[in-house]
């Protein structure tokens, strides 16, 4: 019989590998949702500006940090960063068959969680609210429709990459209000980026439109608790953990 | 923001990071924040530990471009690399790229212990019997009397998932060699050890000082959060007015 393991992390170590160089909102969130067993180790990659150039860079350190964190005996993989997870090509499956089986851990990615998300919801007709300014619009839209999934509206609150630990926590719930008034047939929320603010405002935006919140860190954590078997439905962020 | 009070900028060591995100949730003060950038040790050989240092500028600056309050060097190896007063080098360092103030936990370490008026103190450290020997002649330059040392061996990567008992277990096996010492010390960060430090204080009658109470005791002091911290040693009741 394996002995128990009498550690922090004893019903499941989930590894990420986190974009920002100074990531703070993430591991601040993830212990505010997971049950009591479930530890979290980061390691971080080199987004400052998200230029090509960081991108690049981030997804080698990635690979590298795949492997260390695989090395450190955690059960799943999380490759973080939906622009690096897709800066080699939209294959994201492709990426995470040849991670697995180089590092010979369980390995998902930020993009297959938040798509898995949206399946698992529903959603046809998201409107798109993110931190950034608007030129990140191209490639969060290209994201949706390689899964064929349609923007209804989508809006930028302007912040820099470096900003995002300071984003006011008010800020997913004045774009939900703006996007509603654009789109208010749309049944999803979506709000990529799980470096900003967001996790109190998932069931308040749910609840005043009746529509469905995916969040980035919300379907990242709820995409690696379900794949280490934590099963826990989780009250208190939309409706993704509560119900699936 | 979640850090409307202060967001600490935590440089840590390893590349990667476990302990430090799951204690620090335990004695943070409402609207404290951390925010973390990993260097890249791997193994704490003195070649691997030179190379994640030539990356601490970089590290520094990049916490200091998300405008956090303070900023600290996570490590004692990073510190015993260069030997008594290279803590003081580094924060130089840190300070040519940043007027944000900076720190480093073995300065807070050797701060907190003083401040508990610790003068003879036992060593249980995860590390090895080369990197206790220098954190041993460290200490015992910084003014100290180091009665007893046990090490794990451990290698940083098995540091994180270590049960949760092993750090009590072994900072009573040290203690037991030198009964008359007047503190604990517990370095390294990755070593779970919160849970252990009121236990051991009631069972042995001593102050315990890990790396990571010890850090986040020197940047509340520093960021003059008074707030009481409960359940996690003396060293916390030492902030309060």
């Amino acid at each position: 019989m394996e002995a128990p393991r009498d550690i922090y992390g004893y019903r499941a170590r989930i590894g990420y590998t986190s974009p920002p160089a100074a990531t703070e909102v993430f591991p601040y969130e993830f212990y505010m949702i997971v049950p009591k067993g479930v530890s979290l180790v980061v390691s971080t990659l080199a987004i400052v500006d998200m230029d090509k150039d960081e991108i690049d860079r981030s997804y080698e350190i990635s690979l590298r940090a795949a492997h260390e964190l695989a090395r450190s005996g955690v059960d799943l993989v999380v490759l973080g960063g939906l622009p690096i997870n897709r800066s080699r090509g939209s294959d994201v499956d492709g990426l995470i068959r040849e991670v697995e089986g180089n590092i010979k851990v369980p390995v998902t990615t930020s993009t297959s969680a938040q798509m898995e998300a949206m399946r698992k919801l529903g959603a046809k007709n998201i409107v798109i609210g993110h931190p950034f300014p608007d030129d990140q619009h191209g490639m969060l839209t290209t994201c949706l429709a390689d899964y064929n999934l349609e923007t209804a509206a989508i809006k930028g609150a302007g912040y820099p990459a470096d900003y995002l630990g300071r984003v006011p926590r008010s800020t997913a719930m004045s774009l939900a209000r703006e996007l509603m008034k654009q789109a208010p047939n749309a049944d999803t929320m979506w709000l990529p980026c799980p470096h900003w603010a967001v996790a109190e405002s998932i069931d308040p935006i749910e609840k005043e439109f009746g529509i469905n919140v995916v969040t980035a860190h919300q379907a990242i954590t709820w995409s690696a608790l379900r794949r280490c078997k934590v099963d826990d439905k989780i009250a208190g962020f939309g409706r993704l953990l509560r119900e699936f | 923001m979640y850090g409307w009070r202060a967001r600490i900028g935590f440089i840590c060591p390893s590349m990667t990071a476990e302990t430090p995100l799951q204690e620090f949730p335990m004695v943070a003060p409402e609207g404290v924040a951390l925010a973390l950038t990993c260097l890249s040790i791997q193994r704490l050989e003195r070649d691997n530990i030179g190379e994640s240092l030539a990356k601490l500028k970089d590290a520094t600056a990049e916490l200091a471009r998300a405008k956090v309050n303070v900023i600290v060097l996570g490590g004692s190896p990073t510190i015993t690399y260069g030997g008594y007063g290279f803590d003081k080098e580094i924060i130089r360092q840190m300070n040519e790229v940043t007027s944000i103030p900076c720190t480093t936990s073995q300065t807070g370490a050797v701060e907190a212990l003083r401040r508990l008026g610790a003068q003879k103190i036992v060593l249980a450290s995860p590390f090895a019997e080369d990197q206790n020997l220098l954190l041993k002649k460290f200490l015992e330059d910084s003014g100290f009397t180091v009665a007893a040392v046990k090490g794990l061996s451990l290698p940083v990567i098995d540091i994180g998932p270590m049960p949760a008992y092993t750090s009590y277990q072994l900072a009573k096996e040290t203690f037991r060699e030198a009964p008359d010492a007047d503190a604990i010390y517990m370095p390294c960060a990755q070593m779970p050890t919160f849970k252990n430090i009121a236990p051991l204080e009631a069972d042995l009658g001593v102050p315990v000082v890990t790396s990571l109470q010890a850090m986040l005791w020197h940047v509340f002091d520093m960021l003059n959060l008074r707030e009481p911290v409960t359940g996690y040693g003396r060293l916390f009741q030492t902030l309060q007015r």
